[in-house]
């Protein structure tokens, strides 16, 4: 028992010291803080140690930071699997520090959507964990009728009392490809059609962060505008008078992915890991504590869920608006830096 | 004439009288001490008139004006305190100059005046220097130019040479003595100090408790004490019954004469027996102390002591009553 | 003497080692990828980006703004509450709870503080609520995701540290000292700005300049009171590490804040010089 204790505890040491530890007892997951790491370790880590008795090893960090951990380990991999937000999984995949996923080691991949396996010529990269989406928000006493329209934000009535994310928030950037896109017509390669009109926009919040955002509509800071599908539910959930739409444009959403590290010391752990998190139970888990849409089928929900799921009451995957993720990072120093200008000033 | 008039005065702390109805009139030009022990009530007195404090009542009246209500700044004098409170960010002359441009003068004027003053204190040299460069005594200066720059009416000062050393404080209390007279200013000078006091006062307050005991000429202070306390503060003293019993009167150690046993008194003179316990020869006087039944006394005399004058030996102490002075008169 | 020396050199070198582990070699990092680019090797792009344009000096001066501002308020605010604590409160318990009153703003969560401004300065939050009730505005004033809004929320944090440097160096004047003043025919108010306040120049600018550069350099309560919709330098930076992923670009426009942050410290630490009393001048 002190043996195992001390074992334990030196392989902990390794562990942050960056050394690699790896005989195939534990499994190293990347993943991100607060309650969507509880989820994780709820819904996907646990079960896996139950069925396979390998023990994982958390390493708290949001998408970004866990990128930078990769690029730091590259060549003696001490996290095996990483979940990436969309967006940066494109980048971690153009840095080299991702290994081909072998879809036919994990059997429940065959439950799949076309969607959810992300692929890079024949080689997949990553597979979606689930999908979130920032949906229409409204604040019930405030705005009576449920918006069916984007353009709503528009309307002189919720002045001053409208929410964006800002390009802080790795939701910004895309959100304006996507109202360029889908809402305001704007095919231009320029976006100045979108900029002008959302200069015109009276808002109260850019929100850099998706508390920032739950706060803002809890104090009627705000009481229209974009927020996460989870998010907004939670506000509902609390009782706050929030209603989640899902407007006839369709809405913004990406996806949590799962990635396996180049160099990983356990293939076959992290395969069984990703096997573990396709699985219906897994993924019913997930969406009915984050509201997390599943990326596989074959996964029965309470109709209360259902509805709070990123495409809304009666939808389905196609409803989403998924971005082009080559496309988001290519310009996505120009955005910012006219969002600057125009828009954050 | 009256230049200050301290009328009936108390004050009190949280319930313990600082000042008890103490009334003293000063004359204008005259140098008075307030003496006593820590906690008499001298400073407090002082700064009474100097209006950091307000009585409880009574009234401070300044060439007949009630200042009572006035603040500090507008009442006719100045004040050198006991740790100078020289302004540390400000040079020597602007420390000096900082009270006549209060008054409104200009710069240069001020400054001028402030030369002057340094030059009067003997510090004309120095007044590009920060005071915290300088030693205790120059600094004792410098507040001192501060005080006078204005010629107030009335300086006070508060225990201005105790951080002294005794070299230079007995020089200090010269030069302070002869500034005054040139001057001509009215001086309160508060000390603890008997000999300071004696040495430099026209007249001197006695303090004790809150109360004024005694204010009288040095000389009238020592030998007519009022009280038991005077008496015992101001030198040293020797307390006899004023004819064989009944009240006591004062006598100074050097009006005791020690006689050997036997031996004719000079004519009036009274005589007691007594034993001698103890001699001293310090500084060209001997201190000769006597046990005469339950009393202790103490005979001075110039030059060494009497041959055979050791412990032990019976002897009788005598005095012409007429020295022997009544308290309470 | 030969444990001594060791003490000594231990005594120094592991602030040195903290020093230079912590806080310079991160700085050189930064300082070297600002002036390097991915393509071309060294070079001054990144500078002449930020400089040679209108939009980064209005940045800077939004900053510097809410800097200069969040400075001065500070300190005509922590001037008379340090008065207050050292001068006027007699007890002692007072004192002791006035001071942790003055310091628990900084223990609390940013998120935390920045849900109490919404309740206090939102659209419907207590002083708009109050101001309408008393008929002084018909439509809310907008506080959030202003510059006054953002000030609001500086002053609040760092008003402690101009009360504490300002008290220290307040508790250490001599009292004496405005005496003499009286005594030589100063007024009250004379006595404080000839002799009190030249005293207490020193905690002024000390507090001055710790408020100055926690106000200049802030990322938190700007980004929280800001919603998005005013721009400061920290900002700026903290963005291009955090989503766009120039290092280069950030690098540089910390280095500039740095630079400019230090050239105002030095140019006002010059002009009060000598109107300070001397080291050890007590």
């Amino acid at each position: 028992m002190m043996y195992r204790v001390c074992r334990l505890s030196l392989a902990a040491l390794l562990l942050g010291s960056g050394a690699a530890y790896a005989d195939g007892s534990t499994l190293t997951v990347a993943y991100y803080g607060g309650n969507w790491g509880e989820a994780f370790d709820a819904c996907v880590a646990q079960p896996f140690t139950e069925k396979t008795g390998i023990r994982v090893v958390a390493e708290i960090g949001n998408s970004t930071t866990t990128l930078a951990k990769l690029q730091q380990q590259s060549g003696d991999a001490v996290i095996d699997v990483a979940y990436m937000d969309g967006g940066i999984s494109e980048l971690a995949h153009e840095a080299g520090v991702l290994a081909p996923i072998d879809l036919a080691a994990i059997p429940n991949a065959a439950t799949y959507l076309p969607q959810a396996v992300y692929k890079a010529g024949d080689e997949v990269f990553a597979v979606s964990a689930g999908y979130y989406s920032l949906g229409l928000i409204h604040n019930t006493s405030e705005v009576t009728e449920t918006p069916d329209s984007w353009l709503a934000l528009w309307d002189e009535s919720y002045a001053g009392a409208v929410a964006l994310p800002s390009p802080s928030n790795s939701s910004g950037v895309p959100f304006v490809l996507f109202l360029a896109r889908s809402v305001l017509g704007d095919t231009s390669e320029s976006l100045d059609q979108t900029f002008a009109k959302l200069k015109e926009l009276d808002t109260g919040l850019l929100f850099d962060s998706s508390g920032a955002a739950s706060n803002a509509f809890q104090s009627s800071e705000v009481i229209i505008g974009a927020h996460f599908n989870v998010g907004a539910w939670d506000l509902t959930d609390g009782g706050l008078p929030i209603g989640f739409s899902v407007p006839k444009e369709g809405v913004w959403a990406t996806d949590a992915r799962m990635h396996v590290v180049k160099g990983t010391k356990n293939p076959e752990g992290a395969a069984q890991y990703l096997d573990m998190a396709a699985s219906p139970e897994a993924a019913a888990c997930l969406a009915e504590r984050l509201y997390l849409g599943p990326p596989v089928t074959g996964v029965t929900l309470t109709p209360d869920v259902e509805r709070k799921l990123p495409w809304g009451e009666g939808g389905s995957v196609e409803k989403l608006h998924l971005s082009d993720w080559t496309e988001v990072n290519a310009r996505r120093a120009a955005i910012v830096e006219r969002w600057n200008r125009e828009i954050a000033n | 004439m009256t230049l200050l008039a301290i009328d009936d005065i108390t004050k009190s702390f949280a319930g313990h009288k600082a000042l008890d109805h103490v009334t003293l009139d000063i004359r204008q030009g005259e140098f008075i001490s307030l003496l006593g022990p820590s906690g008499c009530g001298k400073t407090t007195l002082l700064r009474t008139v100097a209006g950091f404090m307000t009585a409880d009542k009574g009234r401070i009246l300044i060439d007949g004006e009630d200042v009572s209500r006035l603040p500090p700044e507008r009442r006719p004098l100045n004040t050198v305190f006991q740790n100078y409170a020289l302004f540390p960010h400000m040079t020597v002359l602007e420390n000096v100059a900082y009270g006549p441009r209060r008054a409104g003068l200009a710069r240069a004027e001020a400054e001028r005046r402030a030369e002057e003053a340094l030059e009067m204190v003997g510090l004309a040299a120095m007044s590009r220097r920060n005071p915290a460069a300088m030693s205790g005594g120059q600094q004792q200066r410098v507040a001192l130019a501060r005080a006078i720059v204005n010629r107030p009416k009335l300086l006070l000062l508060d225990e201005p040479l105790s951080a002294l050393d005794l070299q230079l404080r007995k020089r200090m209390q010269i030069e302070l003595k002869q500034l005054q007279v040139q001057l001509g200013i009215t001086f309160i000078f508060v000390t603890h100090d008997q000999d300071e006091a004696m040495a430099m006062s026209d007249r001197i307050a006695v303090m004790s408790a809150g109360r004024l005991e005694q204010c009288d000429a040095p000389e009238a202070i020592y030998r007519r004490p009022r009280t038991r306390f005077v008496a015992e503060f101001i030198g040293e003293a020797n307390f006899l019954p004023l004819d064989g019993a009944g009240p006591e009167g004062v006598l100074r150690p050097e009006d005791l004469r020690v006689l050997p046993e036997g031996e004719a008194l000079p004519p009036g003179w009274r005589g007691l027996p007594a034993r001698v316990t103890g001699v001293t020869y310090v500084g060209g006087t001997s201190n000769i102390y006597l046990a005469a039944g339950p009393r202790e006394l103490l005979a001075r005399s110039y030059g060494l002591p009497p041959a055979g004058m050791t412990a032990g030996r019976t002897v009788q102490a005598g005095f012409d009553p007429a020295n022997l002075h009544p308290l309470g008169a | 003497m030969a444990s001594a020396r060791l003490t000594l050199f231990w005594l120094l070198a592991l602030p040195v080692l903290v020093f230079t582990g912590f806080f310079l070699i991160p700085l050189g990092v930064v300082l070297v990828s600002s002036f390097t680019a991915p393509e071309d090797g060294l070079t001054l792009a990144h500078y002449a980006r930020i400089l040679l344009d209108a939009y980064h000096w209005q940045v800077i001066a939004t900053t510097f703004r809410i800097a200069i501002f969040s400075t001065l308020i500070c300190v005509a605010l922590g001037y008379p509450l340090a008065w207050y604590l050292v001068r006027i409160v007699q007890l002692r318990s007072w004192r002791r709870a006035c001071v942790i009153l003055l310091v628990l703003p900084l223990f609390t969560s940013n998120i935390v503080r920045s849900f109490g401004w919404m309740v206090l300065l939102g659209r419907s939050g207590l002083v708009n609520d109050a101001l309408m009730s008393l008929g002084l505005i018909d439509r809310p004033m907008r506080f959030l995701g202003t510059e006054t809004g953002i000030l609001i929320g500086m002053v609040y944090i760092l008003l402690p540290f101009t009360v504490l440097t300002i008290g220290t160096a307040l508790a250490r004047v001599d009292r004496g000292l405005e005496q003499a003043a009286r005594d030589l025919g100063a007024t009250p108010a004379r006595a404080f700005w000839s002799v009190t306040f030249p005293l207490t120049l020193h905690g002024v600018m000390a507090g001055a300049i710790i408020v100055f550069s926690m106000a200049i350099s802030a990322y938190v309560t700007p980004a929280l009171l800001s919603g998005g919709k005013v721009t400061v330098l920290a900002m700026l930076a903290f963005q291009q590490y955090s989503t766009v992923f120039d290092f280069h670009y950030g690098g540089a426009l910390s280095i500039t804040l740095l630079v400019l942050t230090l050239a105002l410290i030095g140019l006002a630490s010059r002009m009060t010089r000598g109107r300070t009393p001397g080291a050890g001048g007590h």
